[in-house]
This record gives C-alpha cells, sequence and structure tokens, in this order.
C-alpha cells in the first residue's frame, strides 16, 4: 500500500531531486489507492445474532473487525446489513467501536426504540445502512468494528442471504 | 483521461516535460475520475416489475465504462418504493449481470405494502475492463413500484481505489 509523506513547503532557490519527485508520487499513489477495507459476509456463512440490551456489543468481532492504518484523516464507516427478530420486539442501536476505546453510538441507551429499526420476522427484514464519518482518529493502526444491542429483552438477527457488509475508509 | 504510472527517479535523473505533465494529468485524474457516475430520475415516470427474479431496473440506474482493477463506491437511493400486495421487494446492485446477496433477496429489502424508503451503499470490487454496473430489484409477489414521479432517486458510482 501506498505511504502518505508530508511534503514541506519549498523556500527559494530549494532545488528539487529525485527523492522530492518520488514523495510527491508516493502522495499521488496513496491518494489512488487510500486505506480501505471491508468484509461482505457469504450468503451461506450463518446469520449474526444477538440477545444483548443496552450495552453495545461487536457484530463479528473475528471478520468485522477490520484494521485500517490512517493518516488522522477522517475515516468514513459503512454497514449494511438485514435485520430481522426471531424473539420479542426488540428495537435494534447499532454503532462503530475504535480500538476498544471509542464508542460512536447510533441510537440512545436505556430502553425505548434505540435507533427507531422495527423488526419483523426473518423473510420480512429491515434493510439499514449506516454511514457515518469517524473523526478525532489519531495516525496509526486501528481496529475498527460495528456494533449493537437491542432496547428489550429478545433477539435480532442479521440475515447472511444480504451479504452483510461492513466497511471503513480514510477520505 | 489516463492515469500514469509514475517512475521511480534515481538521484541524477531530472524529469522532462512530459515526466512532469504525467504529475498533473494524474492531479488532474484524482480530481475527476474516469468513473463518476449520477443517474438521476427526471421525474416524469415511474418504475415496476412484476419479475421475482432479479433484472435490472434500467436507465438512468445503469453504467458502462472501462475501469481500472480496484474498488467503486456505488450508491443508490430512492425515496419510496412500494409492493401491491404483503410481499417483499428487494434491491441489489449487479457487475457484468453477477448480482450481490441471495438470488432472492439481494441486499436491501422493502417488505409488505408499506411505502418505503430505499438506501443502499456497497464498496464493490471491479476487474480491469469494460464494466456494468447496475441497479437490480425484484418482487415476492405482485407488482413492485418504484416513485419516479415527483421523486427523483438517483444511483451514484465513483471510483474510489485502485492499484496506482
Amino acid at each position: 500500500m501506498p505511504t502518505w509523506t508530508e511534503i514541506d513547503a519549498y523556500r527559494v532557490g530549494q532545488k528539487i531531486g529525485a527523492a522530492d519527485l518520488n514523495t510527491f508520487a508516493g502522495d499521488l499513489n496513496w491518494l489512488a489507492q487510500p486505506p480501505l477495507a471491508y468484509y461482505q459476509r457469504g450468503t451461506t456463512d450463518g446469520n449474526y445474532t444477538t440477545t444483548a440490551v443496552d450495552n453495545l456489543v461487536p457484530i463479528d468481532p473475528i471478520n468485522m473487525a477490520l484494521t485500517i492504518t490512517t493518516t488522522g484523516g477522517i475515516v468514513i464507516a459503512v454497514l449494511d446489513v438485514s435485520l430481522a427478530e426471531s424473539s420479542g420486539n426488540p428495537f435494534p442501536a447499532l454503532g462503530y467501536d475504535i480500538d476498544e476505546k471509542l464508542l460512536y453510538r447510533y441510537g440512545a441507551a436505556g430502553g425505548g426504540r434505540q435507533a427507531g429499526i422495527n423488526l419483523a420476522a426473518v423473510g420480512s427484514e429491515t434493510s439499514v445502512v449506516l454511514v457515518m464519518p469517524l473523526f478525532g482518529i489519531a495516525p496509526g493502526s486501528h481496529k475498527i468494528q460495528p456494533m449493537w444491542a437491542l432496547d428489550s429483552a429478545g433477539t435480532a438477527v442479521i440475515v447472511d442471504d444480504f451479504a452483510p457488509f461492513f466497511g471503513v475508509w480514510e477520505i | 483521461m489516463a492515469w500514469n504510472t509514475l517512475p521511480t527517479y534515481s538521484a541524477s535523473q531530472v524529469p522532462d516535460a512530459a515526466g512532469l505533465n504525467d504529475f498533473i494529468e494524474n492531479l488532474n485524474y484524482l480530481k475527476l475520475r474516469d468513473v463518476i457516475y449520477f443517474g438521476q430520475s427526471d421525474g416524469s415516470a415511474n418504475f415496476t416489475t412484476t419479475g421475482t427474479t432479479f433484472g435490472a431496473i434500467g436507465a438512468p440506474f445503469t453504467y458502462t465504462a472501462t475501469m481500472k482493477a480496484g474498488y467503486v463506491m456505488a450508491m443508490f437511493h430512492a425515496p419510496v418504493a412500494v409492493c401491491s400486495v404483503a410481499n417483499v421487494v428487494d434491491f441489489t446492485f449487479a457487475v457484468d449481470g453477477t448480482i450481490i446477496g441471495g438470488a432472492s433477496s439481494g441486499i436491501y429489502r422493502i417488505r409488505s405494502s408499506i411505502y418505503s424508503h430505499v438506501g443502499m451503499l456497497r464498496f464493490i470490487p471491479v476487474a480491469a475492463g469494460s464494466r456494468t454496473i447496475d441497479v437490480r430489484w425484484r418482487t415476492g409477489a405482485g407488482t413492485a413500484t418504484l416513485f419516479g414521479v415527483g421523486r427523483y432517486p438517483y444511483f451514484y458510482l465513483r471510483e474510489i481505489s485502485w492499484t496506482p
């Protein structure tokens, strides 16, 4: 993967050499191929389920825990899943966790319909795409993963037929 | 517009005008990109299907271009879609006719006869060459309607990463 190099401003009279040109080229290549990672689940790889209430838990701590090395810019996180319920009448919340320390949450805790995602039985899925810019990520390697929880007792399902997708991309 | 593979300059090498112009072309390419497509309904007609297997919605939700090996971000948004009966309408993207997701699900579902919004976004890997990316749909039963009249569903593609 290309690396990004900060380029200092040139002084009057400073000559440009091969190393400078290679740095320019390297930065152009970085812009062409910025840090990007994603996981798309196969349609027969199995559903995800959760019964967790209130406190967000990882959707898939193995496959959807993506590592991305950034330059400190904004990271766009995209979660594209189709949800159902197999018991209860739960309303899920979603979120993104960075390095198991910084959590972005979509949907309030403490009961009461969380993110307002109304679920029905498998076969009548609710499709959700959560696109969120993640700020405040320092330069370096980071693990980012999507999270979920429910507002009440029950079981939510992310159905594999819809090729659940999670991606991150530094812009 | 072309993307130029830039050389690695050796210590004594001095770029000529052509070499510098390659840098400029690459800068311009990053600004404009080859694969940027925005196709939006003109608001004059709705789209309907009774197909229970995935088929293309059709123009303007389809795009063909020569692409580099890499990733394209695809977005599709439709303010309102509905099924005429209590069943489902499924949507997905396809590359050269190959859909993402299951044959009876795609990647996005609206259900029953509830008027619903459709919003899809994926990073899609593409191989080098001429590629067609389009939006496809199916219904479980009845007639699916994607409202174009007075609404303006759109399909957006952007090349976001390629091997330089």
